[in-house]
């Protein structure tokens, strides 16, 4: 925590922290490459805060503008439209060496023929630190990344994860407002990148610095972020906690994105504004939550893990085919009207009735679990 | 973003280069053009001096000079193209080998040697040996430095196709032969084609090492010009370097295009 | 042995054939330049004959001749001679001028190029290439008539009334400067242009996150990385530099001399003193072997960290 504490009496370009301030705001930005024919629209009306020392992250399919999103908040992109604020400060007119904000590349782009020392210590030195504090200060940011054997090395002579710790350090060592990191993980291996989601979680809560992380892998999100934002082809389509996107999901994309679920088109036969009865496949109609917004028509999501598989199942189907995954198997069932659907059972239960491919057989779920969607 | 790849003055120094580069090859191409004998006032436009490259006094002399230069080049090249796809074969094909570390200084040994040195030992050589100097002597110099120039490209290319594609081929029941010509040849075809213009117009422009090795009498185009220079920049010499230029820009123009065709068969 | 084996290699499937393969290449190199280059040393150490030519003899006058001054007679003690090694020392100061300044402006230009957009890159850089092919000779002698007395630029010059009377440029060691600048600037473009175009431009913006400015991101990150590429121009540029003979010949004119002129004048020249031209090709040859060496060796030391 004296971490931290030195952190908060940093100062650069006229910004100062308060606590509960946004640390980013995101107002109406527009980015489009390129003009007439070729004019690709990246980003397309984007508006979002991330608060102060909120570990944030930007979630979506390649391509959806994540990237974009990063590099003009570091300032290595303009916006077409719009406007970026750190601490309520308009940024740009500031260019990238004047932001107190840091960025881990997502290659890393350490300097090849600097020491991993001297790297670190980069930021500090053209801040024009004198040279004990920064010998005092890189000391201490590779204490914290754990590469204090690997001082006096080059770059090109570590692992995958020294350098992403490296490149960590190194945006960490001038103390930032606000840290991006780019897919920093994309790089390591499985393993790796576990152990790095609870060292860059612990790391963030420790330096109570404001991550911006980049991901396209769901799992990362979830695992580590106080809040998500859900992208998909240059637009937000969610933003909110972890729980309130897997759980609450929005819209067919997010739901779809999101783990894994079932789609299943319905009819709205009735019930309230927030509560409409549908009907689905087989005739079954039940209340259950959502915005129907009037409609006539729907589309439902259900997670594999909320469906239960039985002999005497309220809604009949037929066993398709199995696949194992270890810790559980995903049943690929077929309902009386044809409308496939996957459940997840869990291995090793003591009703571990096997359902064979062909098996006849039946799904029952809760109507809690299913959630009407916005198209 | 571009603000952090540009910097004030640069494109004053690209200009600068340019203006410098092309400055005096566009004046004397202007001038080539010039009706007037005096190689300093404009007296209108007109085509006498090219005229006079073909047709004047001079032009026999010229016209035995280009021919000469013309047949080198084109042997020599064919030679030093030949002689460096095989070589490149074996330096990139042929495993490792005792002497494959010379053999490389061997091949670019030529780029190293400075060419006033080259051609002082080719000439001490010759007349040691009683070799009677004259297009012959001419001809094996200019192979000599234009290994390297060809070997470059080829080799390039050579190691750009991976080993798969002949294995490829010799699964499907070609020999080495055919597999040889019918696959790993054509995708050699860019590389050998642009080492063979290289080491043409390094032929075509070689002075210093003709000059020591040419019998007496005999003329490529440069040795002609430069001896011709010597009585003073006439005219018609600009109008001369105005068609060598031609020829060199078509020549940079279809190598560019080679290379360019080259990438998209990739 | 393992050599005769047929080998697992992927690309060793020339192997039997590669020695028929490098045969000519052996031969005709060997043959027609390291055999004669070596004969070169030989005839260094021979005596010199009238007209051209040698005795086989040995001596090491040639060698004393270049260094040495021994006095008329001969019977003085021996002091060391700065004609010939003054011409040396000018060439090289010379093509290490020519080398600073191709770098001064080649930077920026493979820069600058490097940094367009792909359409527009390859347009800049082929009006650099252009150039690069282009007959030396008639490059060199296009620029002796650009700056001839009477020529272009002085006109221009006296035109706008800059000057009243011609500038002298030609003949001088201006203008030996000028040519070998001319002549060889795109040979340090060129390969300054392939190290910036494979330059790893997330290292300029992780440079300027760090709040480093333009500049000093340009001298301590980008000039340090693409510094193979500089000094590969550099030696593309003071090799043929240092023997010129173009240059010097045509825009040097009689007293501005450099080891090209000196050597070619001891064959085709007056002095017709074959063992000293050898000599002198000799210590040149060394000059630039020395200075390959040590390129090489850096290259070897950079590639192995
Ligand atoms: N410099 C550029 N010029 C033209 N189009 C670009 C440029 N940079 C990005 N784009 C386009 O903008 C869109 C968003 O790109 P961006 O790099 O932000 O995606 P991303 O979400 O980071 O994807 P990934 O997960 O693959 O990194 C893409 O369609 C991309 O093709
Ligand atoms: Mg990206």
């Amino acid at each position: 925590m004296q971490l931290r504490h030195r952190l908060s009496n940093t100062d650069r370009g006229g910004i100062t922290v308060t606590s509960s301030t946004k640390a980013v705001e995101i107002v109406g930005v527009h980015k489009h490459f390129g003009a007439g024919a070729h004019k690709a629209v990246a980003l397309d009306n984007i508006n979002l805060d991330v608060r102060d020392n909120e570990f944030f992250t930007l979630l979506g399919p390649s391509g959806c503008g994540k990237t974009t999103l990063l590099r003009i908040i570091a300032g290595f992109e303009s916006v077409s439209d719009g406007d970026v604020l750190l601490y309520g400060k308009r940024l740009a007119e500031l260019a990238p060496n004047k932001r107190p904000i840091n960025t881990v590349f997502q290659n890393y782009a350490l300097f090849p023929h600097f020491s991993v020392a001297e790297n670190v210590g980069f930021g500090l030195r053209m801040l024009g630190k004198s040279k004990s504090e920064i010998d005092d200060r890189v000391k201490e940011m590779l204490r914290l990344t754990q590469l204090q054997a690997m001082a006096e090395r080059k770059p090109s002579q570590l692992s995958g994860g020294q350098q992403q710790r490296v490149a960590l350090a190194r945006a960490l060592a001038p103390a930032p407002k606000l840290l991006l990191l780019d897919e920093p993980l994309s790089a390591l291996d499985l393993k790796l990148r576990h152990q790095m989601r609870i060292e860059l979680k612990q790391i963030q809560q420790e330096t109570g610095i404001t991550f911006v992380f980049v991901t396209h892998d769901q799992d990362e999100a979830l695992s580590m972020s106080d809040r998500i934002a859900v992208m998909s082809a240059g637009k937000l389509q969610q933003v909110g906690t972890a729980e309130e996107i897997y759980e609450a999901p929005r819209n067919r994309f997010v739901a779809d994105f999101i783990g894994e679920t079932n789609l299943i088109d319905a009819d709205i036969v009735g019930g309230t504004e927030t509560h409409p009865r549908v009907r689905i496949a087989g005739g079954i109609e039940m209340d259950v939550a959502g915005v129907a917004g009037g409609a006539r028509s729907a589309c439902i999501s259900i997670r594999p893990e909320r469906i239960t598989l039985s002999h005497d199942g309220r809604l009949p189907c037929v066993v398709d085919k199995l696949v194992y995954l270890g810790t559980d198997t995903h049943y690929h069932v077929r309902l009386g009207d044809g409308t496939p659907m996957i459940v997840r059972r869990q291995n090793g239960g003591s009703d571990a009735t096997a359902f064979r491919p062909g098996d006849t057989a039946g799904v029952t779920f809760d109507p809690a679990a299913i959630k009407v969607l916005a198209s | 973003m571009s603000r952090l790849r540009n910097y004030p003055g640069f494109l004053g120094m690209t200009i600068f280069c340019l203006v410098l580069l092309y400055a005096p090859l566009i004046i004397v191409m202007i001038y080539s053009f010039n009706e007037s004998a005096s190689i300093t006032r404009w007296g209108g436009f007109s085509l006498v001096w090219y005229e006079d490259v073909f047709f004047g006094a001079e032009s026999a002399k010229f016209k035995s000079a280009a021919w000469n230069s013309l047949v080198i080049a084109v042997c020599a090249a064919t030679s030093a193209t030949v002689i460096a796809t095989l070589a490149a074969l074996a330096m990139l094909r042929g495993g490792s080998f005792r002497g494959k570390s010379a053999s490389f200084a061997l091949i670019n040994l030529p780029l190293m040697v400075p060419e006033i040195v080259t051609a002082v030992a080719t000439l001490i050589f010759f007349s040691t040996i009683g070799f009677q100097r004259g297009l012959l002597t001419i001809l094996l110099a200019h192979i000599v430095f234009c290994i390297p120039f060809a070997y470059l490209p080829i080799a390039a290319r050579l190691q750009g196709i991976e080993a798969h594609f002949e294995q490829a081929a010799m699964d499907l029941y070609a020999s080495r032969w055919q597999a040889f010509r019918l696959v790993l040849m054509p995708l050699m075809m860019p590389g050998i084609i642009a080492g063979f213009l290289l080491a043409f117009i390094i032929s075509l422009d070689d002075f210093i090492i003709t000059n020591f090795v040419k019998g007496a009498g005999i003329e490529t185009l440069p040795t002609a010009i430069f001896g011709a220079v010597k009585q003073g920049i006439k005219p018609n010499i600009m109008a001369i370097s105005t068609l060598m230029l031609l020829v060199s820009v078509v020549f940079v123009t279809a190598s560019y295009f080679v290379s360019k065709l080259g990438n998209q068969n990739r | 042995m393992a050599g005769q084996l047929p080998s697992n290699d992927d690309s060793a499937a020339f192997a039997p054939a590669r020695v028929w393969l490098m045969l000519p290449t052996w031969a005709l190199i060997g043959f027609f330049l390291l055999l004669p280059v070596l004969l070169m040393l030989v005839y260094s150490f021979l005596t010199k004959e009238f007209r051209g030519g040698v005795i086989w003899e040995f001596s090491l006058e040639s060698y004393d001749r270049f260094f040495l001054d021994r006095g008329l007679f001969g019977d003085e003690p021996p002091k060391i001679e700065w004609t010939y090694i003054g011409i040396f020392w000018r060439s090289a100061w010379q093509a290490g001028l020519a080398t600073l300044l191709c770098l001064l402006v080649g930077f920026p230009t493979a820069w600058f190029i490097a940094t367009r957009p792909p359409q527009t890159r390859s347009i800049w850089l082929f009006l650099v290439t252009i150039p690069y092919w282009v007959n030396l000779l008639i490059r060199t002698v296009s620029m002796k008539f650009l700056i001839r007395d009477n020529g272009p630029v002085n006109e221009l010059l006296m035109a706008l009334g800059v000057l009243d009377a011609p500038f002298t440029m030609i003949n001088t060691n201006f203008a030996v400067q000028l040519g070998l600048f001319y002549s060889y600037l795109p040979f340090m473009v060129l390969p300054i242009y392939a190290a910036v175009e494979r330059y790893n431009f997330a290292l300029t913006e992780a440079a300027a996150d760090l709040y480093a400015t333009r500049w000093v991101t340009l001298w301590l990150i980008v000039i340090p990385v693409v510094r193979p590429g500089i000094i590969a121009g550099s030696i593309l540029v003071f090799v043929p530099s240092l023997g010129a003979f173009l240059a010097p010949d045509l825009l040097g004119g009689a007293k501005n001399w450099m080891i090209g002129s000196l050597i070619e004048d001891q064959f085709k020249g007056a002095a017709g003193n074959w063992p000293f031209g050898a000599a002198v090709a000799m210590v040149l040859l060394s000059v630039v072997l020395v200075v390959l060496f040590i390129y090489a060796r850096s290259q070897t030391r950079a590639g192995a960290r």
